[in-house]
């Protein structure tokens, strides 16, 4: 049977959309499982700027629409002749009218229910010039989003807060975070704050929680003093870096709100119900404002990569750190107090991957004492065993164990340079995140 | 005994290291568990990649030698197989002509060097 592939209802009548043209993810005829992104646009709010609208206009240049295919079957549609070129990207080229079909679905068995399910993405674009809306959530963003608006009220939201490995398994293999977001209930929604500049770990999140707003004026007002006053010239690298760091210190992204747009129209959910963070996100050695004493966390290869001006303010602004894995365990513990009595419910920490793949030492002589400040393995043994027994004390904190997650598929298969995470792997904690959600009551799955 | 100490393979896919100290001077009598060289191997030095893989690691003595020539300092680029120091196994001996075999070496993954300007992070 040949069942019509249309555009639905998103959002209520009094609140008209316009998008793009359809850009569409796979070549027509093409045998499709349920599940995949067929399609997606830009959307264009076509109501107006007001204030009502305020919370989303950070977003609104990068605001899309996927379309996600239900029922398996043989996709077929014919190019829109009013489509192409920039009208693929201009969020002004068509009125969105539901029921209007754009493809077929060519199918033995009926479908038990709707055959596409809408997907909104969003993105905050860490400068407006950065400008990338060549795919689907693509671009330089301080956040993305990512949410199914097939409700009258928020569900729940899932922040995550990168390092690197967490930003890849909440971002999944599928585009639109669909790994993990597939399945979800109407209204859920997932955030992810990627290590943009600076690195998310607790310390840092907890002083962005409890900033207030003189003393990010007083950040502000530092860093354009101090850069000013270096001598020599910054580079345009520079002044770009120095501008994330400063967007970063400024914000607390799990305090901010997080709108979505839904069958009943802009919704504020009240913040992130659970949290993904990362022991890859507590470095060693963190550093502090001499006179501000804010705490700034950078990787090492973003700081190999800075210019000699940028270099000279961050040696005379800030000192160095050092943080054994106790003073780890304490600023969780500090961060979740923080976070009790508010929206978020759960903390899952994914924990350290901590067995060497390359080493080859019959001993610890000759390896500096304490091992911990050693030794990268030893290091993450213990701060996973502090974090471990946090967990224990700490009902809200649950570990999403990669350590044990890769020894079991093994440590070359599964981490293969010693850090980055293999699909398989990552497939094993998506399971894990979905599961501890689900034991604790805030992911379900839908049912329309 | 002549021995000689290469640029091991010290992670799958690395192709070169650069030497990030050097914590034995020329000379010295060398016992297992002493140091040698800490080194930086960073994965996308051949394919340049956002996050990279950097990792360091620590060369330790597993016997008892003495060193008597190093041709690496801070901050020079080594590639794999590169030899890196000369060892007698006794104090007297020169170290001329052709190594005899291979200095017994561990090694093992550290933390990185904390310090800023350097541009380090630990």
């Amino acid at each position: 049977m040949l069942l019509p592939l249309c555009y639905m209802t998103v959002l209520p009548e009094r609140m008209p959309l316009r998008h793009s043209s359809l850009r569409w993810t796979i070549p027509t005829g093409s045998h499709c499982r349920a599940g995949t992104v067929l399609a997606f646009c830009n959307l264009g709010l076509a109501w107006g700027v007001d204030s009502y609208l305020a919370p989303l206009m950070h977003e609104a240049r990068d605001l899309q629409l996927a379309f996600v295919l239900q029922h398996p079957g043989q996709v077929h549609y014919a190019r829109d002749p009013a489509g192409g070129g920039q009208m693929d990207h201009s969020v002004w080229a068509h009125e969105w009218v539901p029921h209007n079909e754009f493809g077929q679905l060519e199918t033995a068995a009926p479908p038990s229910g709707p055959l596409l399910r809408a997907l909104i993405v969003a993105g905050r674009r860490v400068s407006e010039l950065a400008e990338v809306r060549d795919g689907l959530l693509t671009g330089w963003h301080a956040r993305k989003r990512a949410w199914w608006p097939d409700a009258h009220d928020p569900g729940i939201v899932v922040a995550a807060l990168g390092s690197c490995e967490v930003t890849s398994i909440m971002y999944g293999e599928r585009p639109g975070m669909l790994d993990l977001l597939d399945g979800a209930a109407g209204g859920s929604q997932l955030l992810v704050v990627p290590d943009i500049a600076a690195v998310p770990c607790a310390r840092t999140t907890l002083e962005q929680m409890r900033r207030t707003e003189a003393e990010r004026q007083a950040i502000a007002a530092d860093m354009a003093s101090g850069l000013l006053g270096i001598a020599g010239v910054l580079e345009p690298r520079d002044w770009l870096m120095a501008g994330a760091i400063q967007a970063t210190l400024l914000a607390s992204p799990l305090l901010e709100p997080c709108p979505m747009l839904l069958r009943s129209g802009l919704s504020l959910p009240a913040g992130p119900a659970a949290v993904v963070m990362s022991l890859h996100a507590e470095p060693v050695r963190v550093f502090r404002h001499r006179r501000l004493g804010y705490t700034l966390a950078l990787y090492d290869y973003r700081l190999r990569d800075l210019g000699e001006g940028l270099r000279q303010w961050l040696v005379r602004a800030f000192e160095p750190v050092l943080r054994s894995p106790e003073d780890i365990r304490a600023d969780f513990a500090a961060l979740l107090a923080a976070l009790r009595g508010g929206p978020v419910r759960r903390v899952l920490l994914a924990n350290m991957f901590s067995s060497a793949i390359n080493d080859d030492l019959p001993g610890y002589a000759g390896l500096d004492e304490p091992l911990s400040r050693t030794i990268g393995t030893v290091r993450a043994k213990e701060t996973n065993l502090a974090l471990a027994s946090l967990a224990t004390e700490e009902p809200n904190l649950a570990i999403l164990d990669i350590d044990a997650m890769a020894a079991y598929l093994g440590a070359l298969r599964a981490i293969p340079d010693g850090m980055h995470v293999a699909g398989e792997l990552q497939s094993l904690v998506q399971q894990d995140i979905r599961s501890l959600l689900a034991e604790s009551g805030l992911w379900t799955l839908a049912a329309f | 005994m002549v021995l000689i100490c290469r640029l091991p393979l010290l992670l799958p896919g690395m192709t070169t290291a650069v030497i990030e100290a050097v914590h034995a001077p020329i000379g010295a009598a060398m016992a297992p568990g002493h140091k040698l060289l800490d080194l930086r191997v960073d994965l996308s030095g051949s394919v340049a990649h956002d996050c990279p893989p950097v990792s360091y690691f620590r060369l330790v003595m597993r016997e008892r030698a003495w060193l008597r020539r190093l041709t690496v300092a801070p901050g020079k680029e080594v590639a794999l197989n590169t030899a890196l120091a000369w060892f007698t196994t006794t104090a007297e001996e020169a170290a001329e002509g052709e190594p005899e075999r291979a200095a017994r070496i561990a090694w093992g993954g550290i933390l990185p060097p904390v310090s800023l300007a350097a541009g380090h992070q630990g």
